[in-house]
Order: structure tokens, then C-alpha cells, then sequence
């Protein structure tokens, strides 16, 4: 589509009469590219300098985010120093086998006895669990930052609130996997918080007492029976029923009992028999 | 560590700014529907965000993976395996937005309305996951679950659902405009197919 050029007469005037209207020589075009200009739209109001506002939206927001955390604080919970989230550990005996991941297959710690544990607990006092001197033993290992656990303890708290602690078994609980790089750290304020009813070993850093019992997911239950052996090993999330049953098995000298796939059959052992 | 709580707060409040957007242009294109007031207003901040919405874009997914990359870098958060599914679909779209607003090249949007949108459905299985840990496991793995929750500003402002209010604002910001994209814009198509422009103009004998 190209312009025309209008018949221009050789006067340079309108051959017509009346307003003796002159067009302007206008040139012919090349290319004219973009300068097809659209019309332009009637404009109901000046657009928003978007990204500026956008911009400086976001400049506050960091302003009032410094500002926030310099008032709030760290934000951690504020730690006893006299706590200690990691505590030596010594262990006694030889260390069992890693707890399978797969349900179903037979546990390899059954049967073998367990090792035993001296350590401390929080403030320093001493704590141990000692396989060998006749009374079961339940350890519990958790872990602050794991969902399960932190799921876990609080029904255990009440389980014993309500019925008391368990009798003719000793039950130890095992913070162990501490880290201050993840959440609801430290575990002192999160045991002292949940009402823990129970005594506390603190694992050192290396997870040498998770290890000693072959911990391979938290939560992570051993139920060591009377003679000192293995009577049964489960990871996971255990319902207050289940863990009550496996109790009174335990004291009862029968060993666990199969539940699930978690947990193997230990072959029954009587206190008789030691 | 301190600075992760100011970069955890400061990314929150950009995460409620993002989920504000994006409420507001729901209620703009519902309200649309019912009301010529609200029509008028849509349109007056279509014309007004359209222009500019590859920057915005590319702004919001720069902000999510230096925040991202912070996280794991900078404060040492391990990420888990949806956490890496996330950045999948996040971390490309910076250099591809940034390359399409430098170019002006707004037929990139439906492409990052596609990732951004695959990207919050992983958002949202995450936070399911997070909310009923059982989902996925009845146990911790001690490298690293993804039940595990790092950050929760706000009491509901955890990593995935920041992420995910950026995928809603990307996928918000690559919809704007799209009626309008539909009718011919001479300015773009010109740019962009030069045999529509004109001609040299025959001569015409005098």
C-alpha cells in the first residue's frame, strides 16, 4: 500500500475555487517501518510507574525486616548454660547391627546382647543404661528436629501422666542427631518443654550411642529384655497401645512381639532361662 | 544464626506481598464479570503491570533462588528431594526471563506460566507433606526428610509455601494481558515481522 501522490497543477494552487486549499508536496515514502503509527487510545489515566513502586515496596519490606529481627532477637530459645546438648558417651559390649530399612526382613539384632551405655544427661549428672544387671531396658532414641518425633514424645508424656510409669523396666530417652543448623533446637528446651517423664542420655556429636544400637531412622525403640539380650528393635512413629503391649511382653520375658513390619519375633525367653 | 531469621523475614513478608497480588487479581478478573467499575480498574492495572511484567517476573524468580541458594548455601540448609524439584522448575526461569524482558519477547509467558505452575503443584504436595509427615514416611531418614520444616515465619510461612507464592505471582504475572494478547498489537508484531511494514511506493507517471 503506497501513498499517492495528489495532482499537483503547475501553478501550485487548487484548481479548484473556494478556500483555495493547498496540500502541502509531500515526498514519497521508503520504508516507513514502526512509523505506521496506531492511533493513539483514548487514555483514562496515566499508567503506574510499576516497577519504581515495585521497587520501593520491596526496599521497605527489607528496611522493616532488619529493623524486626534486631528488635526480636535471636529468636532461638534461650539455652541454660549450664545445659549441654552433647555429653560423652562410653560404650561397654559390642555395638549391633544396623536396624534394616526394609519391613519385613528379619532383624539381626534379636537375640544379641546388647551393649551398655554410661554417660550423662543435660546438666552433667551422670546416667547410664546398663544391659546387664537384670532389669529390661527400653531406649529411645529421638532426634529434636524430626517431625515424628516431636509427634512422639508428647504422647508418651501423656501415656505416663495418665498411667504412671511402667513397671520392672527401666526406659531411657536418647537425644541423639543434634544439630543447631535445624529447627526446635535446643533438645533440653524441647524435652524440659514436652514434659519428658522419663531420664535423659545425651548422645555426643558423633551419635556414638546411636550408632552402638545400629539407628538407621528416628524414632528409633530398643527393647533390650531381663538377660541382657535384644528382644526387639522399631523405627517410626509407635502408638501408646502398641508400646504399652511391648512393655508388659518385655517385663513378662517373652520378648517383642511381630508387629508390622518394623519389628521381628524374638525367640521367647523366660527370666528362668538366664 | 541471626542473619537466616532478618532473610527468613524479610522473604516472608515479600511471600504475603505475593499472595496479596495475587488475591487481588482473582478478585479483579472475577469482579470483572459483574462489574464495569472493576472492569475499568482491571484494565487501567493490566495497561499499567503489562509492559512491565517480564521485569516484575524476572524479579520475583531471582528474589526465590538467591533466597533459595541462601538457604542452602549461606545457612546450610540440606534441601530435600522436593526442595529439588522446586528449584527445577524456579531456577531456569531467570536467565529465560531475563533474556525474553531484555528482547520484549512476551511469547515466553505461557512457557513460564507452565513451569511456574508445575512448579507450585510440587509447592503444594510439599506442604501436605509437611503438615502430615505420615504421608510419606512413617520414620525420619537422618540425611534429611522432607517432612522436615527449617523455617515457619508467621506460624504458617514455611519454605515451600513461600515458594509457592511465588509460583502463583509468576503464573498471575504471565496470565496478565493474555485477552489482550489475543487482539494484534502493531507495535510487537511489527517488530517482530518486518514484511508487513511498507514498501517502496511505485512511482507514478506524472
Amino acid at each position: 500500500m503506497s501513498r499517492r501522490e495528489p495532482p499537483r497543477s503547475s501553478a501550485g494552487q487548487s484548481t479548484r475555487g473556494g478556500a483555495g486549499r493547498t496540500r502541502p508536496p509531500s515526498r514519497p515514502t521508503r520504508k516507513t517501518g514502526g512509523g505506521r503509527k496506531p492511533l493513539p487510545e483514548p487514555q483514562r489515566r496515566k499508567p503506574l510507574p510499576v516497577l519504581l513502586i515495585g521497587g520501593a515496596v520491596v526496599a521497605v519490606i527489607a528496611v522493616v525486616a532488619i529493623l524486626l529481627s534486631v528488635v526480636g532477637g535471636d529468636g532461638k530459645d534461650q539455652q541454660d548454660a549450664n545445659l549441654k546438648q552433647y555429653q560423652k558417651v562410653t560404650v561397654t559390649g559390642t555395638p549391633l547391627p544396623s536396624f534394616p530399612a526394609q519391613s519385613g526382613s528379619p532383624d539381626p539384632a534379636v537375640g544379641r546382647p546388647a551393649p551398655s551405655l554410661a554417660g550423662a544427661n543435660f546438666a552433667g549428672a551422670p546416667q547410664q543404661v546398663n544391659t546387664g544387671d537384670g532389669k529390661p531396658k527400653v531406649l529411645v532414641f529421638l532426634a529434636h528436629w524430626c517431625p515424628h518425633c516431636q509427634r512422639e514424645v508428647p504422647l508418651i508424656s501423656k501415656w505416663v501422666a495418665a498411667k504412671g510409669r511402667p513397671q520392672g523396666v527401666d526406659v531411657v530417652g536418647i537425644p541423639t542427631g543434634t544439630t543447631d543448623e535445624r529447627t526446635n533446637y535446643p533438645p533440653s528446651a524441647w524435652l524440659e518443654r514436652e514434659q519428658w517423664p522419663f531420664p535423659v542420655l545425651v548422645d555426643d556429636q558423633a551419635q556414638t550411642a546411636a550408632q552402638a544400637f545400629g539407628l538407621s531412622s528416628y524414632p528409633y525403640f530398643v527393647f533390650v529384655g531381663a538377660d541382657g539380650k535384644v528382644a526387639g528393635r522399631t523405627a517410626g512413629e509407635l502408638e501408646t497401645g502398641k508400646l504399652e503391649q511391648a512393655i508388659a511382653e518385655l517385663v513378662a520375658g517373652r520378648g517383642a512381639t511381630q508387629q508390622g513390619g518394623q519389628r521381628s519375633q524374638a525367640p521367647p525367653t523366660t527370666a528362668a532361662e538366664q | 544464626m541471626p542473619g537466616v531469621r532478618t532473610v527468613s523475614l524479610f522473604l516472608a513478608m515479600l511471600a504475603i506481598l505475593a499472595e496479596v497480588s495475587v488475591v487481588t487479581a482473582v478478585v479483579l478478573v472475577a469482579g470483572s464479570r459483574v462489574s464495569p467499575a472493576v472492569r475499568r480498574a482491571r484494565e487501567d492495572l493490566v495497561a499499567s503491570v503489562e509492559p512491565v511484567s517480564l521485569w516484575i517476573a524476572l524479579g520475583v524468580a531471582a528474589i526465590a533462588t538467591a533466597g533459595s541458594l541462601y538457604y542452602s548455601e549461606v545457612a546450610h540448609f540440606t534441601p530435600c528431594r522436593l526442595c529439588w524439584y522446586q528449584r527445577i522448575a524456579m531456577y531456569p526461569l531467570v536467565p529465560v526471563l531475563a533474556i525474553a524482558a531484555v528482547r520484549r519477547d512476551f511469547r515466553i509467558k505461557p512457557y513460564v506460566a507452565t513451569l511456574a505452575a508445575l512448579g507450585g503443584a510440587i509447592s503444594v504436595y510439599h506442604m501436605l507433606v509437611e503438615r502430615f509427615p505420615n504421608l510419606e514416611s512413617s520414620t525420619c531418614d537422618p540425611n534429611n526428610p522432607c517432612s522436615l520444616i527449617w523455617v515457619n515465619t508467621f506460624g504458617y510461612l514455611t519454605i515451600p509455601t513461600m515458594a509457592l507464592s511465588a509460583f502463583a505471582l509468576l503464573v498471575a504475572l504471565a496470565l496478565t494481558g493474555a485477552r489482550r494478547a489475543r487482539e494484534p498489537e502493531p507495535d510487537h508484531v511489527a517488530a517482530t515481522v518486518p514484511e508487513l511494514v511498507d514498501e517502496e511506493p511505485s512511482r507514478e507517471p506524472s
